[in-house]
């Protein structure tokens, strides 16, 4: 039997490592893999509407039908100071729901009080790696330049999917509420690693 | 101090769940037969995801063991994604398929062992078309169903002992496995004029 399974691993400047076993893939994250297996469902889309991070509804588009594209173009690798998709980080402590579309409380990108500068964000040299256990991992820094400290307690992803005929909107797919959080003391930067293995 | 939290590292849960069913039915569509099993994942579903994402570079084999590149999603490319579901009768290369072989599954298998070809022949199976069945939440559990049924007119026993998912691998005309499946000695007899109907449940957990 063979297994996917995730970490987040937060690393902080000052040395300490945080790591958390991480299963809070949503409702969105369903309906995006259902779209992405159906070559025949209509452009309008599959099933239910998810939700973007606005809390609109949107379709998620099947693979080929009309030959409609469907991606989550850039998704791991949002630039410099994008803060509404990729890998997100907030400080809410509300406990995950399946119908979560957002973070509880967004840290926006910026030096403002209780705000974070995000990177640009990496997809890891290396890709999927050989030996028993094969992974991948995505990588974002989030630095504080805030006048204060700011407690880390969630981290989210929220992927971009495109299709030629819906559109492209942010849609989160994953939240984690951490079971210790990470304080980012002024001037700090962490490293939020998220890695998908397939494990035996 | 470095607060790892060693405990939850060494239980981690599947953050995607893959759960399988097999039902046998008989001629009077009386349900006669029935196994489940979970998670057999492969190799080839990482490295798809991670195309999902951004990938180009990772490389992972189709079903005639040729190497294929991840596919990076892109307005400009492909169309991508892992179209397995609403392929049409009689396709052995898409959808859920057979086998007859249980030898051990690897994270690194790339094709059932023993398929069992789609038509009426000896040790052959109509493979019907598959489809799809929409996302259902019941909280804390949202999933979504791909489901086949194969019939027995081969005048013979058929035993399975794999199931599995080909997609099309977008822009390459490959197929490549998604999952493969393993069901123990004795395997589950289809006979002639049986069919079976199969699902797989593929979930997340909050």
């Amino acid at each position: 039997m063979t297994k996917l399974t995730g970490i987040i691993r937060i690393t902080k400047s000052t040395g300490e490592i945080y790591e958390y076993p991480m299963h809070s893939f949503v409702q969105n994250f369903a309906y995006m893999l259902n779209g992405l297996c159906n070559k025949s469902l209509p452009n309008a889309g599959v099933g239910t509407p998810m939700k973007d991070t606005a809390n609109v509804s949107r379709l998620a588009g099947a693979y080929n039908a009309g030959v409609t594209w469907y991606n989550w173009f850039y998704t791991a690798a949002a630039a410099i100071g994008i803060d509404t998709y990729g890998m997100v980080v907030g400080t809410g402590v509300t406990p995950v729901a399946l119908t979560d579309y957002k973070l509880d409380v967004p840290i926006a990108q910026g030096v403002g009080a209780g705000q974070m500068r995000y990177s640009g964000a990496s997809y890891q040299v290396g890709k999927i790696s050989s030996g028993a256990n094969r992974s991948f991992k995505l990588i974002r820094w989030f630095t504080n330049d805030s006048p204060g400290a700011i407690t880390v307690n969630e981290v989210g992803f929220i992927a971009r999917p495109y299709n030629h005929l819906l559109g492209q909107f942010n849609i989160l797919i994953c939240r984690d509420v951490l079971a210790v959080p990470v304080v980012v003391g002024v001037g700090e930067l962490i490293t939020v690693e998220m890695s998908f293995q397939i494990t035996a | 101090m470095i607060p790892v939290n060693e405990e939850t590292k060494k239980t981690r849960k599947p953050c995607l769940q893959v759960a399988w069913n097999v039902q046998v039915y008989d001629k009077d569509d009386k349900l006669i037969k029935e196994k489940s099993g979970q998670n057999s994942l492969l190799v080839a579903f990482a490295t798809k995801m991670a195309g999902l994402f951004y990938d180009t570079t990772s490389t992972y084999k189709d079903i005639t063991n040729t190497n294929r590149n991840a596919i990076q999603m892109s307005p400009q490319g492909q169309p991508n994604g892992i179209p397995c579901a609403g392929y049409g009768y009689g396709l052995t290369t898409l959808g859920i398929v057979l086998g007859t072989n249980n030898t051990a599954v690897t994270a690194d298998d790339y094709k059932l062992n023993t398929i069992v070809a789609n038509g009426t022949g000896g040790g052959q199976l109509l493979y019907l078309a598959g489809a799809s069945i929409g996302v259902t939440t019941a909280a804390p559990v949202s999933s979504f169903v791909i489901d086949r049924i194969m019939i027995n007119h081969s005048a013979g026993t058929i035993t399975i002992k794999e199931l599995g998912i080909y997609c099309l691998e977008g822009g390459a005309a490959a197929t490549i496995c998604l999952c493969r499946d393993i069901i123990a000695d004795p395997g589950v007899d289809i006979d002639d004029g049986e069919y079976m109907y199969v699902r797989y449940t593929i979930s997340v957990t909050t």
